[in-house]
């Protein structure tokens, strides 16, 4: 167990709790439907039972694989737990980015034009974003850690 | 022991073969020498694909993984069918060019052949219209289409990643209490984009009965993908409940059945493979046969159902039939009596009954009672005519079921609806 | 007794019919639209008022059941819109707000008085100002049923408009009904069913669809296409700097991945 496990161990424990919390915050808000919560860019609108109470409840299971994988994360085993956890927040973020996608390419109910302006199409994209997108890039950090400590040459 | 007796027996045969004689230690040395030059010997050393490959058939690991994989599924296919095809392109196209054009080129509003093909002349919208060209081709290619080639995709990308075995072993444990086993989660998967090829996907079954069971479930509780694009434009704020009680009933009297029906159900004996990559070669190859399949299917249906409803509506047919079944629809279903029609519809296409569904005034949960009906009451006349295949009598035996179980579900919803106060 | 007795049942049967006829009987269910309550302060409790608050209290004056006539649904928009312009997102003092109508009918007139708190049987720490004065400048002081209606009996759309004063800034909206809101026929029908009682059935049906379309109307439609005065908000423009930034770490990423899974 080498010093930089050890921080990978910090760092992975502390990113599955917040995933895990994240996740939870979703489906409260779905429950308690206060009719979303803004904080900074991150958005939690808690409308719609499949985003939010599935959606979320996916969030909460990948953050918990994450802290069952993470006291030791050198060891094989344990390793793909928190890449198997990262892989969940992962497909919630990605089904959130294509979502956004395919809603911005067409012009809005009203207009009369099939597609959406340049401007309207990337301001789509604009905050707030729902937890799993804003944990992508913290979540990739294990996806790096998945070839720098070798597991992808053993593939 | 036995190691011993097959030399023996290959002696003999070199013997008359070569016209040459081995002794034992020969022939031990020419194994050697044969073994050296073919097999390379190394350690197996597990990858961390290995490890999910294990994880995602534990149930601890592998149901949150179901959980996120299902997600996704249905993600895309509202994002893509939902958002981007339909509402994004085909009702703008439908609504605003077509409709228009075809109600100012097609003569006389007044004529029995502009309500048969173009339906409403005051109607603005492809859903109320109900022409066979207007309702028809809206419903084939702006609705249904999209629906699914999107859950086509999914699905081939499911089966060559290595996934849909992994989630057979999952769900043996669920399924195995319903008389089934866990490869009967495959044509209920396949049953959510059409019927025809699910019913026909219930060989991979052993026993009859099971075969038996799932039909009678695939016909009754599995919505097909045609019917869940339709329900995704008129009621989206109300699938998820749709679906929650056709799971229940799925459950439920799948259990019922199990015990009612005889016959066995052995354990399940399925060959896990490990995850790889889909091929792209593959993968457009099933879509094309799926998708192409279901065109030459189902477009043809849709637009002669239209036709023969606006038949139907114009002989007085439906109003009789609704006259005759107000009461069960009123009393014990809780939906109002219009719904015959639609019910009617069902029978030919699935999909044109919700559709038409949307043109009743009724409350949220009337919507959804009749939604679950129609899903549940009959299959429709293309799955009809697979079942019939696989035998008449299991048909016949299915379509008691299928009626004794849309009466008594109904029935339940509306009761439940009545002590949630909603209905 | 007894003829007196048949004589109380008869003027109440005749009050009841004349109210009835103010709740459009047959006329469908109001559509359930979620309008956001008025908010004010009255002294320091804070108060909601809802469009069902003031159904409740017209239903209440007139002597029968909440009713959402489109007087009420009119009325609790105007409020609404003026004071949503002269607060945004502050919450008024209830003494602090006065409202001046031209519209003699007795849903909208009861709505004000609630909201100003100065209508009868309201037990408010502060009161606002509430005054109905008619398009010829004259005041009216008699809220009674039966001179609001010999008053109304010759209102036209041009009538229904409303001023909302901030007074301790001294702001004020003058909001008058857009021309497309009435129908054309609205007011004459009104009379006839109403007032003069002598409209044909068909006459009664029609006024029926008009004032079912009409209550609708103002449940539903924006304050901007209700009233003159209040202007459209201007379209949201697009972030696209916000979404620039979010699609440019994307496609980095996307093209970081798709780089190092080639070179693998």
């Amino acid at each position: 167990m080498n010093t930089e496990h050890n921080t990978a161990q910090i760092y992975i424990a502390a990113l599955g709790l917040v995933t895990m919390i994240l996740g939870l915050v979703d489906i409260l808000v779905w429950i308690g439907f206060t009719g979303g919560i803004e904080f900074g860019i991150m958005g939690i609108a808690g409308d719609d039972f499949f985003r939010w109470a599935w959606g979320g409840l996916v969030v909460f299971l990948g953050g918990a694989l994450m802290l069952s994988g993470c006291r030791n994360v050198g060891n094989i085993q344990e390793f793909s737990k928190v890449l198997l956890g990262a892989a969940l927040v992962w497909t919630i973020a990605a089904c959130d980015i294509f979502a956004m996608i395919c809603e911005n390419i067409p012009a809005g109910e009203e207009a009369p034009e099939f597609l959406n302006s340049f401007a309207g199409f990337v301001g789509g994209f604009a905050p707030p974003y729902a937890p799993a997108v804003i944990l992508l890039p913290f979540t990739l950090v294990i996806a790096y850690f998945f070839y720098a400590w070798g597991f992808a040459d053993e593939s | 022991m036995q190691k011993e007796e097959h030399p023996n027996r290959h002696k003999r045969q070199v013997v008359q073969g070569a016209d040459m004689v081995l002794n034992e230690d020969q022939r031990w040395s020419l194994v050697d020498l044969l073994a050296k030059q073919t097999i390379s010997a190394g350690t197996y050393k597990q990858t961390v694909w290995d490890v999910i490959g294990e994880l995602t058939v534990k149930p601890l690991t592998g149901i949150p993984v179901a959980f996120a994989v299902l997600y996704a599924f249905w993600s895309v296919f509202g994002s893509f069918a939902g958002a981007l095809c339909t509402d994004g392109f085909f009702v703008k196209f439908f609504d605003n060019h077509f409709l228009p054009w075809m109600q100012a080129i097609w003569p006389d509003p007044n004529s029995i052949l502009y309500f048969l093909f173009v339906g409403d002349p005051l109607a603005d919208n492809c859903f109320e219209a109900f022409g066979v060209l207007t309702s028809g081709l809206f419903i084939a290619i702006g609705v249904v289409l999209p629906a699914v080639l999107i859950f086509y995709l999914m699905m081939a990308i499911l089966e060559d990643s290595g996934y849909l075995p992994r989630l057979a072993v999952l769900v043996d444990t669920l399924l195995h209490k319903m008389g089934l086993h866990g490869y009967a989660i495959v044509p209920t998967i396949l049953g959510l984009g059409c019927n025809v090829p699910a019913i026909t996907a219930t060989r991979i079954l052993e026993t009859k009965k099971q075969r038996f069971i799932m039909m009678t479930l695939l016909a009754i509780f599995v919505p097909c993908g045609a019917q869940l694009g339709i329900m995704l434009e008129v009621i989206p704020e109300s699938v998820g409940y749709v679906m929650l009680f056709l799971l229940i009933g799925y459950v439920v009297f799948g259990y019922l059945l199990s015990k009612i029906v005889p016959g066995t159900n052995p354990e399940i004996l399925i060959d896990v493979p490990p995850y790889h990559m889909p091929q792209r070669a593959n993968i457009t190859k099933k879509l094309w046969m799926r998708t192409s399949g279901f065109i030459i299917n189902a477009v043809p249906f849709v637009l002669l159902g239209v036709l023969f409803i606006n038949l139907l509506y114009i002989g007085g047919v439906i109003q009789w039939l609704s006259d005759v079944f107000a009461p069960v629809f009123v009393h014990w279903f809780g939906v109002p009596k219009e719904t015959a029609g639609p019910l009617i519809a069902a029978f030919l296409r699935k999909d044109l009954a919700v559709a038409q569904l949307s043109n009743i005034e009724m409350t949220q949960y009337q919507m959804i009672s009749a939604v679950v009906l129609i899903s549940i009451y009959f299959p429709c006349v293309a799955t009809f005519v697979v079942m019939l295949k696989e035998g008449w009598k299991e048909l016949l035996a299915a379509v008691g079921v299928l009626f004794a179980v849309a009466f008594i579900y109904g029935g339940i919803i509306h009761a439940i609806g009545i002590l949630l106060g909603v209905a | 007794m007894r003829a007196r007795l048949i004589l109380v049942s008869l003027l109440m049967a005749a009050l009841l019919c004349t109210t009835a006829m103010a709740h459009m009987p047959g006329a469908a269910p109001a559509p359930d639209v979620e309008l956001l309550p008025i908010q004010i302060y009255d002294g320091n409790k804070l108060v909601e008022i809802s469009i069902d608050d003031l159904a409740a209290y017209h239903g209440e004056c007139t002597g029968q059941g909440p009713s959402k006539c489109p007087c009420v649904v009119i009325g609790y928009r105007a409020a609404e819109a003026g004071i949503n312009v002269l607060y945004g997102d502050e919450i008024p003092e209830r003494s602090d707000i006065r409202i001046i109508s031209a519209y003699p009918s007795l849903g909208s007139l009861q709505d004000f008085q609630y909201i100003t708190g100065t209508g009868p049987g309201m037990d408010c720490k502060e009161t606002g100002t509430f005054n109905l004065i008619l398009a010829d400048g004259t005041e009216v002081t008699d809220f009674s049923k039966k001179n609001i209606k010999k008053i109304s009996g010759n209102i036209g759309p041009e009538d229904c408009r409303f001023t909302i004063i901030r007074e301790s800034t001294g702001e004020s909206i003058d909001l008058a009904i857009n021309d497309d809101i009435f129908p054309s026929d609205y007011f004459d029908l009104r009379k006839k069913v109403k007032i003069t009682k002598n409209a044909t059935p068909e006459e009664s049906q029609k006024f029926l669809d008009e004032y079912v379309a009409l209550r609708d109307a103002g449940l539903t439609k924006p304050a901007w296409e209700l009233f003159k005065g209040i202007d459209e908000p201007p379209e949201e423009e697009p972030d696209v700097f916000g979404g620039g930034i979010f699609l440019s770490i994307f496609i980095l990423f996307v093209a970081a991945g798709i780089i190092i899974i080639r070179r693998k």
